[in-house]
């Protein structure tokens, strides 16, 4: 595509924006007139060019062209931004470290990616998970919009992952020869009718039936299959639904078919309608089946103090007597759950009969890995898999599989194991050596300890500083001591320091 | 336990049946306790399938580069199991050279020769398409089958393809039949309840779209359309293209296309049909159906490799017609019906259930797992990567092309085989301005002038890339005028060089640098070709008679016991298949005259019970020993592993050990622990090797130890002496576990008294200075792979 077809590309994605108000309300323009209009605009952008570029040309006729064309980029990227973006807006740019695209008139702005002190972070992130997990502590931290500067567009490309997850989290607000703009503020606030409501459908069924759920796409035309490759969704366009029942979870139909209604609900637990329009799906509406559905967990999220040392973990035993949940959840403050991320987690308590605790890959605040499950060594010497690794994508950390320990930073267990064990023990103030004591009583009473990577949290700036920082206090070779001695036999079974797989 | 399972893309287990069972194999292994990395050759659109690995806790690579050299050294895989031959084929050489220990077994699933030979065999005569196989089948047959010889293991799906492999490459303990495995439970619905024809097929596979254009197009119409419009055909399957979903335009038609579950067509319909005409291996579909209970009318082919019978378990019909009665009769005859669908659950019940399956795959590892290695250390010519045959090549012309000379290579066009040092490479055949052609020669005579213009031009040397060897058979005039005017200078595994004039040859003769000094530059790519390289370097062999232009000159002892189990004559025709080696065995029959198949070898044969090293120092006597590099001394009782001779010796040589001997495999009789292979080595260099079952003595210690002193004659104590005389002359000595020989037809001291032994051992060390025991069993030193084959 040479540069004029891609800008007749790019503006007509732009005027066709909701938020470009020349498309509001007006009749379709022609194609002519369509032409016509981007003809017209990118002369008129070209103009402006060369009159920046002569104007500048005057005062310093040394100056590089390229530098001039970037210059006046910027300028108009500033403004252009300053026009379409709320006062309110605190904006993440993709940077490259360049100060120059962070002054927005009147707008907070930060680097995209950036360190723990808000300055450039110097590096891309190595894989997807780290982009997104990147950028969800930066929601965390308050931004709520993320600006792709043309020249870093190739980020959309190379990071698909990052681009999905926008496109299924968040709304693009713009799309401009300049730059595009995500709003990160929750999607389903604004937009309920779309394909959050369709993963949250496939989230409530994999809970349920602590596998993913077989989706039949009975003549929907949304694709259902390419939107959601993760899944298995057969696609089935006859009248009659053939012998599906038994091995089908959910059943997707159209609204212009009631009567297909019937027979869905008869095969399936599921049953979503989806309303089509222009090849979009802009509705989906859930059903109660006849099949019964699968009933799912009740949770109750607690709270846990980080870096610890204060004593003040959450052996707050009065909000677990209190409440009926099935299964509690642990979340560090300043810890980020991704979009998805609690569904993993209870399915793996779901599939495994066994499993006493599950915990998630929890990255930190500039998307290094910071735990993968924890290994003890033979000397109670514990170590995080992974810690430190830049590509949590790294094969060996997308495995399920049981550790010794995980974190409580993010963790989930069930109601059983936490009673057997009797809770955290305030004893230990130093959080991994309390994880690992908590997660080796679970054991003792014949529970196992799972890693489920597909449960991804992401630590806050803070929290990171503040894990980097602990060294455990002056009170943990006290608390190693009475460890080992307390797990004396379990550990003799464990390999030695420094030799732990995986890492 | 760590395995490695590779294949073309992550199991799509519900998508066809060589995924599952490929997903079965993983599941099985994972569930008795192995640690399971799998990797996947494409990496594209298969992230539900990876994910569902990973989720079963296999880590999984989607790209084999991704898994790189130093993953694959350190991970120390105990086995490999690599899914179709041609994924076998590629990665087999990096596996050796890189995890020389991993056991590596291929799972052929269906025989593909078998299956592509017959595609165009049972075409129908009508058919426009040729009848007769096309040349490039009998290229990947040849490929197919040394993939198959070079693994450590094969595993086929049913009887048949197992007895037709080991057959093939002629070793019927490297092949293991594991059938496929479904384990479906049993429909409940009586015949009554039961409604519609079922085909099930992934349409990737060609066999399965012409199957199904097969039915409809020539079985359907023959059935009674009333039975039809009361059951219509279901068409089940993935990727179910425009072609296929063009089927249901027929009447009574339906194309469902793919499905998350096959299991509750299985279970409703009244009929199963498989009309295949061609394929290999077992088909999964009509073990699924007969599993669930639904019976099934098959060609011959469909029910090939499985154990049932026409009529017994299932209905065989070949011709349209007879397909079409069959199932009109299962539609309606609820007595046939109910009978089949009885016999046919109870037998894949027995055959195929996930225990017998586990059973049977767990055992063939067990086995593969035991048994002595394939004598592979090394890629085979034929898996040389084409990058290795150009660096071949180029290393080849730099040695025997003096610099300044033009070269022509027949390139096809790749640039990289003209990037010579100092010499200039010409594309051949050429364009005027000297760009490749860009085709072939139209006949031997269209080459010879192409090459004649190019030596008009000053090109006096041609080289020929292995992969273009095919030029000398196919263009006869071509290689006849090569052979007229022109003579190899050089001639190798990986190309030929032809001086194209006598002068060139001259030149050349003249400036031919020594191969060893170029050769060291080079990567190493295998160890037995480094050991030919570097030899000899044996210790205080500057007088040997071995150069780099001669074979080493090995003599064999040997005796076996007359009357007696014994492994000699499969012994000598191992040894005796030496083409590395110039060979004379001596062989002395004990107890009995000697058996006409080993007379030839046979120099003596003795009646009454005489010690081993007795008659060793007889043959000793009766030759020059100042004639041989090597004395071997070999007992009757031990299984060869192919090659032995060649490697062993090769290897002796190269780590300069005066004394050596094979190590034993763990499955062998072992006296001392220190002789057991050491998987993953090459070789260790010790204080002690054993007098036997086999041991090799470098000429430049003859003299020292021989003739044996038979105050101990039966050799206990030797071991002892010869050490402490080899370590005060500070000559090697050393056990080479890459090539061990099983010893487990006899144990030791099964024909003399230990107590007498004993005593001349006592006797025997009174006489000669030697190490103790303890100080003989030491490894001093360890030989992996040769420097630089991780790189």
């Amino acid at each position: 595509m040479n540069k004029t077809e891609h800008a007749e590309v790019e503006l007509r994605r732009f005027d066709r924006h909701p938020l470009n108000g020349d498309a509001k309300g007006a009749a379709a323009p022609t194609d002519f007139e369509l032409l016509q209009k981007q003809v017209a605009a990118l002369a008129a952008q070209v103009k402006r060019l060369q009159d920046y570029v002569a104007e500048v040309r005057q005062v310093r006729p040394d100056v590089d062209r390229g530098l001039l064309e970037y210059d006046w980029f910027v300028q108009r990227f500033q403004r252009w931004l300053a026009d379409i973006l709320p006062s309110d807006a605190r904006v993440l740019v993709a940077t490259r470290g360049d100060h120059a695209l962070l002054g927005i008139p009147d707008r907070h702005a930060g680097h995209f990616p950036q360190d723990d002190r808000a300055g450039y972070s110097g590096f891309y992130p190595a894989d997807d998970t780290a982009a997104i997990g990147h950028l969800e502590a930066l929601r965390h931290e308050g931004y709520d919009t993320l600006v792709f500067p043309e020249p870093a567009a190739w980020w959309l490309e190379h990071y698909k992952g990052l681009r999905q997850h926008l496109e299924s989290n968040y709304v693009e607000t713009a799309c401009h020869l300049l730059c595009r703009v995500f709003d990160l503020r929750p999607r389903a606030d604004r937009l309920p009718f779309d394909d959050v409501r369709l993963d949250r459908v496939f989230a409530q069924a994999r809970r349920s039936l602590g596998r993913d759920p077989d989706v039949l796409d009975w003549a929907t035309g949304a694709k259902l299959r390419e939107r959601f490759p993760a899944l298995a969704i057969a696609e089935f366009s006859g009248n009659a639904l053939p012998h599906i029942d038994h091995s089908i979870d959910i059943v997707a139909i159209p609204d212009d078919k009631p009567s297909s209604l019937r027979e869905a609900r008869r095969v399936a637990a599921w049953v979503v309608v989806v309303v089509i329009s222009d090849g979009l799906v802009v509705k989906t509406e859930s059903v109660a089946a006849s099949r019964p559905t699968p009933s799912a967990s009740q949770i109750t999220v607690m709270h846990v103090q980080e870096p610890l040392g204060s004593g003040r973990i959450v052996t707050n035993r009065v909000t677990v007597d209190e409440d009926s949940s099935d299964v509690l959840v642990c979340m560090g403050n300043g810890v980020v759950a991704g979009p998805g991320a609690m569904a993993p987690l209870l399915a793996t308590l779901q599939r495994f009969p066994q499993a006493g605790v599950v915990g998630g890959r929890i990255l930190d605040f500039s998307g290094r890995l910071y735990h993968a499950g924890g290994a003890m060594g033979v000397d109670a010497s514990l170590r995080s898999r992974g810690e430190g690794n830049w590509s949590p994508d790294d094969p060996r950390y997308a495995v399920v599989q049981t550790v010794d320990y995980c974190s409580s930073l993010f963790m989930a267990m069930t109601r059983g194991a936490f009673e057997a064990a009797g809770g955290f023990d305030s004893a230990i103030p130093y959080g991994p050596l309390r994880d690992a004591d908590f997660c080796l009583r679970v054991q003792d009473h014949g529970y196992s300890i799972y890693y489920q990577p597909e449960s991804v949290a992401v630590c806050s700036a803070a929290l990171s500083r503040a894990l980097r920082a602990s060294a455990g206090g002056p009170d943990l070779r006290r608390q190693r001591r009475e460890f080992a001695a307390r797990w004396k036999t379990v550990l003799q079974s464990r390999m030695p320091r420094g030799d732990v797989w995986g890492t | 336990m760590k395995a490695l399972i590779g294949s073309t893309r992550m199991p799509e287990y519900d998508r066809e049946c060589g995924s599952k069972r490929i997903f079965d194999v993983v599941q099985i292994l994972r569930d008795a306790g192995w640690d399971i990395t799998y990797v996947a050759r494409d990496d594209e659109g298969q992230d539900r399938y990876a994910r569902a690995l990973r989720q079963d806790g296999v880590l999984t690579y989607a790209g084999f580069d991704k898994l790189t050299n130093e993953f694959l050294a350190q991970a120390r895989f105990d086995i490999a199991i690599l899914a179709f031959w041609h994924i076998a084929e590629a990665w087999l050489p990096r596996l050796r050279r890189l995890s020389p220990a991993t056991r590596v077994i291929v799972d052929s699933i269906d025989l593909h020769f078998l299956r592509s030979a017959r595609g165009v065999f049972t075409r129908p005569p009508s058919d426009s398409a040729a009848t007769a196989l096309p040349v490039n089948i009998g290229d990947e047959f040849v490929r197919e089958l040394n993939t198959y010889a070079a693994a450590d293991g094969l595993l086929a799906v049913s009887p048949k393809e197992t007895s037709l492999i080991a057959d093939l490459i002629g070793n019927p303990h490297a092949v293991r039949c594991v059938p496929l495995c479904e384990e479906l439970p049993r429909s409940p619905l009586p015949f009554a309840a039961r409604r519609g024809v079922l085909f099930v097929g992934n349409f990737w596979h060609q066999p399965n779209v012409e199957a199904a254009n097969h039915l409809v197009s020539d079985i359907l119409p023959r059935v009674n359309p009333r039975l039809l419009a009361e059951h219509p055909l279901w068409i089940v399957g993935n990727a179910s293209d425009n072609k296929v979903a063009q089927l249901a335009l027929a009447p009574h038609v339906h194309v469902v296309g793919w499905v998350p579950s096959v299991l509750p067509y299985l279970s409703r319909a009244r009929v199963m049909t498989v009309p295949l005409r061609y394929g290999a291996g077992t088909k999964g579909k009509l073990i699924q159906s007969l599993a669930v209970g639904t019976p099934v009318v098959s060609t011959s082919v469909g029910i090939e490799g499985l154990d049932v019978m026409d009529a017994r378990d299932v209905i065989v019909a070949d011709d349209a017609a007879a397909f079409a009665k069959s199932i009109e009769t299962l539609l309606t005859n609820e007595e046939v019906w109910v009978r089949l669908a009885d016999r046919g659950h109870t037998h894949m019940a027995a055959n195929h259930s996930h225990e017998v399956v586990k059973e049977r795959l767990l055992n063939a590892i067990e086995h593969f797992r035991t048994r002595s290695h394939t004598l592979m250390l090394s890629a085979p010519p034929w898996a040389a990567t084409y990058e290795q045959v150009c660096d071949a090549t180029k290393a080849a012309i730099e040695r025997n092309v003096p610099p300044g000379a033009a070269v022509a290579v027949i390139s096809k066009g790749d640039e990289g085989l003209l990037k010579l040092d100092n010499r200039r490479g010409e594309h051949f055949p050429q364009l005027t301005d000297g760009r490749y052609a860009g085709s072939y020669p139209a006949d031997g005579k269209a080459a010879v002038e192409s090459l004649e213009r190019l030596k008009a031009r000053g090109v006096d040397f041609l080289a020929v890339p292995r992969t273009a060897l095919w030029w000398l058979d196919y263009y006869k005039e071509f290689a006849a005028y090569l052979q007229r005017t022109g003579s190899p200078v050089f001639r190798g595994d990986d190309c030929v060089i032809y001086g194209l004039s006598a002068e060139a040859r001259r030149v050349a003769s003249a400036t031919t640098q020594p191969q060893a000094d170029t050769r060291r530059k080079r990567r190493p790519r295998t160890v037995l070709r480094d050991i030919e390289e570097l030899r000899p370097r044996i210790v205080g062999s500057s007088d040997a008679p071995t150069g780099n232009r001669t074979k080493p000159r090995t003599l064999v002892l040997g005796i076996y016991l007359c009357g007696q189990p014994n492994n000699a004559a499969d012994e000598i025709a191992t040894l005796r298949a030496s083409t590395r080696c110039v060979l004379d065995q001596r062989w002395v029959a004990l107890g009995g005259p000697a058996p006409a198949n080993l007379a030839e070898v046979t120099v003596a044969s003795l009646l009454e019970k005489t010690p081993k090293f007795e008659i060793l120092n007889r043959l000793i006597g009766s030759v020059q020993l100042a004639d041989y590099d090597y004395l071997v001394s070999i007992d009757d009782d031990i299984v060869l592993p192919r090659g032995f001779l060649d490697a062993f010796i090769a290897l002796q040589q190269q780590l300069g050990f005066a004394l050596a001997q094979p190590a034993r495999t763990s499955d062998s009789y072992l006296d001392h622990p220190i002789v057991e292979q050491q998987r993953g080595l090459i070789a260790r260099q010790t204080r002690f090797v054993e007098i036997g079952p086999v041991f090799s003595m470098h000429r430049s210690i003859v003299d020292l130890l021989l003739p044996f002193d038979v105050t101990s004659s039966m050799g206990w104590g030797y071991e002892n002496v010869w050490s402490y005389l080899l370590q005060q002359r500070g000559l090697k000595m050393g056990i080479i576990d890459a090539v061990p020989v099983c010893h487990g037809l006899r144990k030791s001291v099964a024909n003399y008294g230990w107590h007498q032994a004993d005593a001349e051992r006592t006797a025997y060390w009174a006489r000669h200075p030697h190490l103790t025991l303890d100080q003989c069993f030491r490894v001093t030193d360890i030989v992996g792979l040769p420097e630089g084959s991780h790189a």
